[in-house]
């Protein structure tokens, strides 16, 4: 009886099939040891494309490049060293030689304005487009504004569109107001005033004089809008309070007051309520 | 005024009855441990089957082209350590090859259905030899038992419904059995089925260390992003395999060119 048990639990040939476990279960390891081998090299690629497309500035290995260009804010800057912008360009290029971002945004804005480096619109293009390519809202702006006029590249008003909708989407609000206004005057593609309201709108609420006052004018006129002397003088409001263009203040406020002229005085003290309120949420 | 004459039951009866409880339910405990085993079985082996089947014959492809190479490279260049070498790599291809083309390559896949998994739960709960009454009772519930197993990975219902059947309702109490010896009888049975939920939860956790159950865990740990582990796997060893043809069919020419 016990034999007949035995044999339900043992193999008829042991040995072979003793063989043919081991080898087995060394196949399964084999692939176990592929297999992650394969993982680490899939996201080694992932981690490299993030790097690259500037998603995951935070885990950018360039230890060294953000170092020099840490340097090169200081000499900018004047901190701790004497301020040199010569030896800010230095860090910078170095750093962004190395495919550093933000130093590359740095040395576009040094050529930009010539500062420490001889002026050079083809070169500030040249190293905004590096930052604006890994993704870096600043650059995309610059990038933008350069094709806007026309300076160091080609202009191009499509292409203006392009750059500051990526950095509109990433909640610049420059470019924001840049692309109302790209869709205000119908430059680079149909006049489209209801885009236009919409995008001034998005750097408006951020705060963005500029894009505050063109949406104050677009109240005015009722364009993409309905016509509306309340929020006119909303937006008129806030922009003569936060311009920081001397020049511009009085426009803005010129605009304030001919807005007000056409609210009775309830109206009025209804929409200063709302201007209170919407400061003390924006502080 | 209507009365009802209820005789009190002795100390000794109502232990009894506490203990029938706690079998029954040690019982169902057990029972569902046997299915979790059983389940986790059928499942490492239905993947090794799948493993096997998808790369373990691209690694017996590739293993065979490594002892063609090492074949050619020993007539080319001939020495002691060549020939080993050639013998060694020949070796491991056919041990490869066997593996990957052997039954456990034809594990297919394992989906119990719910009727299955409860006439398991049924036929544990019964057969088991932990409830056994006697030596003999023992061994013919350890040979059922071995059966259940078997057709459950197998997905045979039919034959678990059959196993059922032949085993039957067998008196759980034996004849003559004084309350104090099935009292007896009872703790031991309650005690040695605990004994062996502790076992079939060491078991477990053996299998889950297994290179199989941690590669499958690899896989499912790939699935939840989206990704096919095996397939990729397969892929990878595709590769090599072509790049170790390559490398025969120049050591083939070179070898041509050296004969002439």
């Amino acid at each position: 009886m016990a034999d007949e048990h035995e044999l339900l639990i043992l193999p008829t040939s042991l040995d072979s099939s003793i063989i043919l476990w081991e080898t087995r279960s060394g196949l399964i390891a084999r692939g176990r040891r592929d297999a992650a081998s394969l993982l680490a090299r899939e996201s080694a690629h992932k981690l490299l494309a993030e790097v690259g497309s500037g998603k995951t500035p935070g885990l950018i290995q360039l230890e060294d490049a953000r170092a020099q260009y840490e340097r090169g804010r200081s000499y900018s800057r004047g901190e701790g060293v004497a301020k040199d912008y010569a030896q800010a360009a230095f860090w910078y290029r170095r750093s962004a030689d190395q495919g550093y971002f933000g130093a590359q945004c740095m040395l576009g804005i040094f050529y930009n304005d010539g500062r420490g480096v001889a002026q050079d619109y083809a070169q500030a293009a040249l190293w905004h487009r590096r930052a604006a390519n890994q993704g870096f809202e600043t650059s995309q702006f610059c990038l933008g504004c350069l094709y806007y006029y026309g300076r160091g590249v080609t202009q191009d008003y499509l292409q203006a569109a392009i750059w500051y909708r990526k950095a509109a989407d990433q909640g610049n609000a420059p470019a924001q107001h840049g692309l109302g206004s790209l869709y205000y005057h119908g430059r680079g593609f149909k006049q489209d005033f209801t885009q236009a309201a919409l995008w001034y709108r998005k750097a408006a609420e951020q705060g963005y004089a500029s894009a505050q006052a063109m949406l104050g004018a677009v109240y005015v006129t009722g364009k993409g809008v309905s016509e509306d002397y309340s929020e006119a003088y909303f937006w008129f409001y806030l922009a003569a309070e936060r311009e920081t263009e001397a020049d511009k203040v009085a426009p803005h406020q010129k605009a304030r007051d001919s807005a007000a002229a056409m609210l009775t005085p309830s109206q009025l003290t209804g929409v200063q309520e709302r201007i209170y309120s919407w400061k003390a949420m924006h502080r | 005024m209507a009365f009802e004459i209820v005789r009190k039951l002795t100390p000794e009866e109502e232990e009894l009855l506490r203990k029938r409880e706690e079998l029954a339910s040690v019982r169902g405990a057990l029972a569902e441990r046997e299915l979790e085993l059983a389940d986790f079985r059928a499942q490492l082996k239905s993947f090794e089957g799948r493993y096997l089947r998808q790369v373990g014959v691209l690694y017996a492809e590739l293993d065979d082209w490594e002892a063609k190479i090492a074949e050619l490279e020993a007539s080319l260049r001939p020495s002691a350590t060549a020939s080993q070498q050639a013998q060694e790599t020949r070796k491991r291809a056919d041990e490869t090859h066997e593996a990957t083309h052997g039954e456990a390559s034809k594990a297919r896949d394992f989906q119990p259905s719910a009727d299955l998994r409860s006439l398991f739960r049924e036929a544990a709960k019964r057969i088991h030899p932990d409830f056994a009454k006697d030596e003999a009772d023992r061994e013919r519930r350890t040979r059922l038992m071995a059966q259940v197993n078997e057709a459950y990975s197998q997905g045979d219902a039919d034959a678990l419904q059959q196993i059922l059947d032949e085993f039957g309702n067998s008196p759980e109490s034996v004849q003559g059995e004084g309350i104090g010896a099935e009292l007896v009888r009872i703790i031991r049975q309650i005690h040695q089925a605990k004994k062996n939920i502790a076992a079939i939860e060491q078991e477990l956790s053996k299998l889950r260390a297994s290179e199989i159950a941690r590669l499958n865990q690899d896989a499912q740990a790939a699935q939840q992003e989206g990704r096919d582990l095996l397939t990729e796997l397969a892929a990878d060893v595709r590769e090599r395999v072509a790049d170790a043809r390559k490398k025969h069919e120049t050591l083939a020419v070179e070898l041509k060119k050296h004969g002439r």
